[in-house]
């Protein structure tokens, strides 16, 4: 599967509009269609299997619940980390009324994450309400919120979003190794391949397999992994990782936005800030992606396969679906 | 602040109003008949059942971005080789979209940031815009919009030279928010310039751009390096005669724009410090021969003009301005008078009394 670049991908907007037309108009889309440039005409075509047959008050229900769904960020669905990031950024004095006063899970996260105690704040006094509104509604504006699901998620979005923290950390170390197998020519990890990163006897098997399934990729492959590897020179018990991330950090860049937005509010705040990578290897931005989405789709897979991971992809398929650029 | 002339002469833009040469653009042919987000207006009434009020309403002649953008509309109108943009803040596309699903947002969540599920339904109520757009006649030939995006990305003026920009504020229940329309200059130049019947509503209030008063010129034959705080400077011809406080002589109220010098030719109001204007003539236009020398040398010849302040004109009253009127400047009694080069302040100074003539004391000049 080739990753379509971001504006050839239905959105949560274009879902959401192709329901709004059969709520508000009765659906015959492609009246509408004219409205739209080719490009977002083509990925509201789409997505109108999905409201065919959906009847007008259907749609406006569904529409209904996915507005209510994505106006706050969901605290399930954002790591601690984030909130107190946000709350960081308040003064001391809404700091204190948001978690004494924050209901809910994302209170109970909020009061967990920042270590808040009641008692150390006894002589306070009590905040005025509509004060108290706009900091309860506002102190976690630059959060975002967005549907649960989406069938056009990618598989970074999945990986961001459906897969356990452990889990991720898995795959986003394989996805080094992936990375790594394409930077050498050796079957094996060489000595030299060592220096770089350090293998488990696990890694190795799995490298040696991951060299297999590489074969003769495309030359220009090797010295853009070799950067992404030089890129995180020095750490060796985290090379793998760190080169992982470098591959979630490309395909995150290339969704839409504020999907990429929510989904990374999943990872710890410190790892999300290791997503953005400092080097960009000397390829065109879609043979880059398409190599990156291979990537990830092998150490999935691979992992499916080890039974390490809980869900495959798209198949239980053990070699990636995409080819090599 | 600005009075009326005693008569009501009507605006006849295509004679009075300083258009742009982009008039000259090849889409002249075609005008706007009507702004079209008046009829966005109404159909998000139509649809939501409330009618949105708009409070405000004022033109800006550049690119002016929202301060928070909620839902931008990016428009392609191949007819006319070009593209516009319209966008809400976010408080008023909450509002949109919560009347339309009936939900009840707090007050205090108006400013969170607007969702791909409010993008989607704002577009399609973009596109229903553009629907009822379509069956109404358009000066400019076939209401053949389309729209290339809607987001919070920011409308994107690169190729389309000048952009003019039309601000509302809207009222929507509780929400009240900034809209913006983003056109090209030449497409409202045109409009401006050939409109056999401006709407009123429309184009009364729209700001024909800033106005300078200027009271002369002053040659700076050695260039801005000699320009120091405490230097008393002597306009060009001795225009200015009089005292500070009641300067006599010729004083402009200048618009420039596009190559194209418009002023009326006024004097200072008696004791007003020359921070009020009494029009001696109608409106005069020339072309522009004034030379952009931004980024000279500090030593290369340069000439400064002596500014007594400027002021925004709304195009309705540009077009009944006459002799007898008078201009407030609004300048404190002790406001500097600013020395530019094409448009920028170089310095600041005062008028000051040398024999019976009056100059400028620089009091600060600008790195």
């Amino acid at each position: 599967m080739t990753p379509k670049p971001r504006n050839h991908r239905p959105t949560t907007s274009d879902r959401a509009l192709v329901r709004a037309i059969r709520a508000w108009e009765g659906g015959d889309l492609n009246a509408w269609l004219p409205r739209f440039a080719p490009a977002w005409a083509e990925r509201l075509g789409e997505c109108r299997a999905e409201a065919v047959g959906e009847s007008a008050d259907r749609a406006w229900a569904m529409l209904r619940d996915d507005h209510a769904r994505s106006i706050h960020p969901d605290p399930s669905r954002v790591h601690p980390t984030w909130f107190v990031r946000a709350l960081r950024a308040e003064s001391p004095a809404v700091r204190l009324a948001v978690a004494k006063n924050l209901d809910g899970p994302t209170g109970e996260t909020v009061r967990r994450a920042i270590e808040f105690e009641p008692a150390g704040d006894a002589k306070t006094r009590t905040a005025d309400p509509e004060v108290l509104a706009l900091a309860k509604a506002l102190w976690s504006e630059r959060l975002v919120g967005d549907v649960p699901t989406s069938i056009d998620d990618p598989p970074v979005i999945l990986a961001l979003t459906r897969v356990s923290h452990r889990d991720l950390a898995r795959l986003v170390k394989v996805c080094g190794i992936v990375k790594h197998a394409f930077a050498v020519e050796s079957a094996g990890p060489t000595e030299d391949v060592e220096t770089i990163a350090r293998f488990t006897p696990l890694d190795r098997v799995r490298f040696a397999y991951f060299r297999r399934q590489i074969g003769r990729a495309d030359p220009r492959l090797r010295p853009a992994a070799r950067l992404d590897l030089r890129a995180i020179a020095g750490d060796r018990r985290r090379a793998h990782a760190r080169t992982g991330l470098l591959t979630l950090g490309r395909l995150l860049a290339s969704v839409e936005p504020h999907r990429g937005r929510w989904a990374v509010q999943h990872l710890p705040y410190a790892i999300a800030k290791l997503l953005r990578p400092k080097v960009e290897p000397p390829l065109p931005a879609e043979p880059l992606l398409t190599w990156e989405a291979w990537v990830l789709e092998a150490a999935w897979a691979r992992l499916f396969s080890e039974g390490r991971l809980a869900s495959g992809l798209t198949s239980a398929s053990e070699t990636p679906t995409g080819e090599l650029p | 602040m600005i009075q009326d002339g005693p008569d009501s002469r009507t605006l006849a833009p295509s004679t009075d109003l300083p258009v742009t040469p982009e008039a000259a653009h090849p889409l002249q042919a075609k005008l706007f008949e009507r702004i079209g987000p008046e009829s966005l207006i109404d159909v998000i009434g139509e649809l939501i059942g409330v009618e949105v009020e708009v409070d405000r309403f004022e033109v800006r002649w550049r690119a002016s971005g929202l301060a928070r953008p909620g839902a931008i509309a990016q428009l392609s109108w191949p007819s006319l080789s070009t593209r516009i943009g319209l966008g809400i803040e976010p408080p008023m596309a909450h509002a949109i979209v919560d009347r339309l699903l009936g939900h009840d947002r707090p007050a205090a969540e108006g400013r969170l940031q607007v969702t791909p599920v409010e993008w989607g339904i704002l577009s399609f109520v973009f596109a229903r815009g553009l629907d009822r757009l379509e069956r109404m006649p358009g000066p400019f030939g076939p209401w053949d919009l389309m729209l290339d995006q809607v987001g919070p990305e920011p409308f994107d003026p690169s190729g389309l030279g000048a952009m003019v920009t039309y601000r509302w504020r809207l009222r929507l229940g509780q929400a009240s928010a900034s809209a913006r329309l983003w056109l090209p200059e030449s497409l409202l130049a045109t409009w401006l310039a050939n409109s056999p019947s401006l709407p009123g509503s429309s184009v009364e209030k729209i700001v024909t751009g800033e106005w300078v008063a200027e009271a002369g010129t002053i040659a700076m034959p050695r260039g801005l390096a000699r320009l120091k705080p405490g230097s008393l400077l002597l306009i060009d011809g001795s225009p200015l005669s009089g005292t500070p406080e009641t300067p006599e002589g010729p004083i402009e109220l200048v618009l420039k724009r596009s190559g194209i010098r418009s002023a009326f030719l006024a004097k200072a109001a008696p004791g007003s410090r020359a921070g009020r204007l009494i029009l001696q003539t109608t409106l005069r236009r020339r072309d522009s021969t004034a030379l952009t020398d931004v980024g000279l040398a500090d030593d290369t010849p340069t000439t400064l003009t002596v500014e007594l302040g400027r002021i925004d004109l709304p195009a309705d009253l540009v077009g009944r301005l006459g002799p007898g009127d008078e201009i407030d400047l609004a300048r404190l009694a002790k406001e500097f008078v600013m020395l530019t080069r094409d448009g920028q302040v170089v310095a600041r100074g005062e008028l000051v009394q040398v024999d019976t003539e009056l100059g400028v004391r620089l009091l600060s000049v600008l790195p």
